[in-house]
């Protein structure tokens, strides 16, 4: 038993290292990219190559002031951005690690989609903790959005999972055998795309953020370590999703690819989401929502059906 | 440039006839005579709409009395002409619906285009 | 009332990373929706107007030109333009054709950098770069032979401080060349974009009448259906020999004032083109100030020439100018009661106009269509207060 813990305690340390340093240098690669396609360069002064920028960013937002609001709720405010990033790390722990997992669980995709579910409320915590006005409008803007595309999520793994028969990870991927569900259904790869990138908040859908119309939205009022925190739990997101991508859609690290394929992957999909924000507009909020409700989640039902139909009518 | 001089109490027409007539407003200005003839005058540039004929009305008033008729409800261009006319020389236009200061704080005193109003503490050699 | 408690006002601005410069809007928001949005200016009041009664006529230009920080060499030119009616000299046609090439190139810097901070408010830094690395080269060539990126004092009572080389000719020729084949990608980034198109489609509507009602000007104008532009209304320079295309769209919403500028870049690249093909020999001053061109140089930075050029006087009267700036009809009226210094220097800029339609097609929008509408009208705040 003792052993068994040292494993866990070993692992957990080296998962949110891990956590930290993909933050890190992705976000850094993102920089670094969306600057080449703006035709700059993007960080280089700090270490070679910029490539310590990020460390130099850490730092200075850890040694910012750490600021409440006057007429902000205290304790809320200090616990819903810790809170936030505490569930993107928990995600994490959900997701396997070469063949080493923390949480084995037959119905892990399941936990996961409900733990993403329970980021809006925390988010309309935060906004309403900051109790500032543009922290307010932004909170709504990010709870309605978030909420108008979950369903879109739930309706492109639906299918999925009734094709592979489970909600386990290791068995949808190994429902990939034969064709990568990218092939077999994309109409369910569109829609976990938009999903996915409404839900992390990432352009072309961060309207909750949106710099020049509300400051930053319902982050507002966060500066310094705070922002430091949500920052990191973003990114930590951001490989969640790159990672249901590649293991949901992409054949995950089965076949003949293997783990190392499966980096390649997840690196894939990474790519795809910073590349989507180089190059895309704000949608705006209402033009969003109709987005979701009038198109993707009748497509969404559409393809369950369909999907249905074909599992049933060949077994 | 056409210049047409006309009274305070027919400037509406004028502006009505000229819009009739298919011309544009372009300008509402103000002037302060009142060191040389103790009048200030409103000026009122005109165009044809994609023409070059140009019409300037001008409007006298006595500089104890500034007051001139707003021609903001013709032409919606002059309403905050007509404003920062009002901010900077004192021109009063009657029938404004919204006679408040533009450019200054509300709570400013004087009237910066005035010629008697000093805005710079050492005037400039020459 | 029920309904009015629970609108808030908010104020965007004066510090707001979208506002384009200093410009307070008091904004009544109900969640996402905009009841009325009113603009109060003011905040950048430098008070041009008095400003130039204290200044002799040269000595002017420099302030000037700080107005529409954007579009300085339209105002450079009308400036001396009206200087030149004034004092009756008439410059010669190397001179006004050069002036009319400066006048397109500054069209199309002044435009992109518009799209810059239109696709920057509607959340798109890359289309910001992209146009920035786009003015870089007619920048610089400015800078070679003005000695200035952003502001010029290029014009001279009696033509133009400095003559150009063929060779310069040439380049900016090439540069123009360029600039139209990365134009597609910018179109494609943005016209073309069909997020971009479901943000500005519909999106403040201003129509004809309201359009004429409120006065604007300019690109604006000419997405509402009107084809009023003062380079084919009223020409000024070499505009009566060149073959102008006035680009009018009917629509009026913020994507025919993004097609209206796009399009009025190319025809301008097409006239630079031309222009600097064509620029007749000659001198490129003439009057009685033309010492002071650095073709004499350097006798004309003998004390004698400045000293010439600063005592610079105009007899009594009265002149109105007007020219075609990128942002719409700029105009000048003088009054003059003989002197060094102007009695009474009125301008008129176009920006002031534009930002007064604001407050009308501002009502019951989304917050974000306030932000595309604003971004949409090309305001420079420099000009609006001046």
């Amino acid at each position: 038993m003792a052993v068994f813990d040292i494993t866990i305690i070993i692992g957990a340390v080296l998962l949110t290292l891990f956590g930290g340093l993909f933050a890190a240098y992705i976000g850094l690669l993102e920089r670094k990219l969306i600057g080449r396609i703006h035709s700059r360069y993007g960080p280089t002064m700090v270490g070679p190559y910029g490539l310590l920028q990020t460390v130099a960013d850490a730092i200075k937002f850890m040694q910012k002031d750490f600021f409440v609001p006057k007429r902000a709720d205290k304790l809320l405010f200090i616990v819903s951005p810790v809170f936030l990033t505490f569930l993107s790390f928990l995600l994490l722990s959900y997701l396997p690690w070469g063949n080493f997992s923390f949480i084995v669980s037959q119905y892990d995709l399941l936990i996961i989609l409900g733990i993403v579910a329970l980021s809006p409320v925390i988010i309309l915590v935060a906004a309403w903790a900051s109790n500032s006005k543009y922290s307010s409008i932004g909170g709504l803007r990010a709870v309605t959005q978030i909420l108008a595309y979950e369903g879109v999520l739930f309706l492109s793994i639906l299918p999925l999972v009734f094709i592979s028969g489970s909600f386990s990870l290791a068995e949808i991927i190994s429902a990939q055998k034969n064709y990568w569900f990218m092939f077999s259904e994309p109409f369910a790869f569109l829609l976990f795309l938009f999903a996915v990138i409404a839900i992390t908040e990432r352009q072309p859908f961060d309207l909750p953020e949106a710099e020049s119309e509300l400051v930053q939205g319902w982050l507002t009022e966060f500066g310094g370590p705070f922002f430091a925190v949500i920052l990191l739990g973003q990114y930590i997101m951001l490989y969640v999703a790159s990672f249901l991508l590649a293991a949901l859609f992409l054949g995950g690290w089965g076949g003949a690819f293997g783990w190392i394929g499966f980096a390649v992957k997840v690196f894939a999909g990474v790519l795809v989401f910073i590349i989507s924000r180089a190059t895309y507009f704000r949608m705006r909020l209402d033009q969003l929502l109709d987005f979701s409700w009038k198109f993707l989640v009748p497509l969404g039902f559409a393809n369950f059906l369909l999907s249905l139909l074909i599992v049933y009518t060949s077994l | 440039m056409e210049i047409r001089i006309v009274e305070a109490n027919n400037l509406r027409n004028a502006a009505t006839e000229l819009k009739q007539s298919g011309f544009r407003l372009l300008l509402v200005s103000g002037v302060d005579w009142v060191q040389k003839s103790n009048t200030y005058e409103a000026l009122y540039h005109f165009s044809k709409v994609c023409g070059p004929d140009l019409v300037l009305l001008k409007v006298s008033v006595p500089a104890d009395d500034p007051k001139v008729p707003s021609i903001a409800d013709i032409f919606g261009l002059a309403d905050w002409h007509e404003r920062e006319t009002y901010d900077l020389l004192g021109i009063t236009f009657e029938g404004h619906p919204n006679l408040a200061r533009i450019f200054l704080p509300d709570d400013f005193k004087g009237h910066p285009l005035k010629k008697d109003f000093i805005a710079y503490k050492r005037m400039l050699p020459g | 009332m029920e309904q009015e408690a629970k609108r808030t006002k908010i104020n965007f601005g004066p510090q707001h990373p979208s506002t384009h410069g200093v410009l307070n809007l008091l904004v009544e928001v109900e969640g996402d929706t905009v009841y009325s949005a009113e603009p109060h200016i003011g905040f950048l009041h430098r008070g041009f107007e008095k400003l130039a009664e204290e200044r002799r006529y040269i000595q002017f230009l420099p302030a000037l030109e700080k107005g529409d920080y954007v579009a300085a060499f339209a105002w450079d030119d009308l400036y001396m333009a009206l200087l030149e009616k004034a004092l009756g000299i008439e410059i010669p046609r190397r001179a006004a054709a050069i002036r009319t090439m400066m006048n397109e190139v500054q069209r199309i810097v002044s435009h992109l950098l518009w799209l810059a901070a239109f696709g920057q408010d509607l959340g798109q830094p890359t289309v910001f770069l992209w146009s920035f690395r786009e003015r870089e080269p007619f920048i610089n060539l400015f800078e070679e032979v003005t000695g200035g990126r952003l502001h010029y004092y290029y014009s001279r009572p009696g033509g133009l401080k400095r003559d150009v080389s063929r060779d310069y000719l040439d380049r900016v020729i090439a540069a123009v060349a360029k600039f139209e084949e990365r134009l597609s990608e910018l179109e494609a980034m943005t016209t073309k974009n069909i997020i971009f198109q479901k943000r500005t489609k519909g999106v403040g509507i201003l129509s004809k009448e309201d359009a004429m009602h409120c006065g604007v000007t300019g690109p604006v104008l000419r997405a509402s259906g009107v084809g009023e532009d003062i380079r084919k209304s009223d020409p000024f320079l070499m505009y009566p020999h060149l073959d102008l295309k006035v680009i009018t769209r009917n629509e009026g919403d913020a994507f025919a004032r993004t097609e209206v500028r796009i399009e009025e870049m190319k025809e301008s690249a097409r006239l630079v083109k031309f222009l600097a093909r064509t620029i007749p020999e000659g001198p490129v001053m003439a009057g009685p100030y033309s010492e002071t061109a650095s073709e004499k140089w350097p006798d004309s930075m003998s004390m004698a020439s400045m000293l010439k050029v600063f005592g610079l006087s105009i007899p009594q009267g009265e002149w109105f100018l007007r020219h075609e700036s990128p942002r719409g009809e700029i105009a000048m009226h003088l009054i003059s009661e003989g002197g060094p210094k102007p009695y009474r220097l009125r301008l008129k800029s176009p920006s002031f106009c534009n930002l007064y339609a604001f407050s009308r097609l501002a009502k019951n929008t989304k917050i974000a269509d306030m932000v595309a509408i604003l971004g949409s009208l090309d305001l420079v705040f420099g000009e609006v207060d001046r």
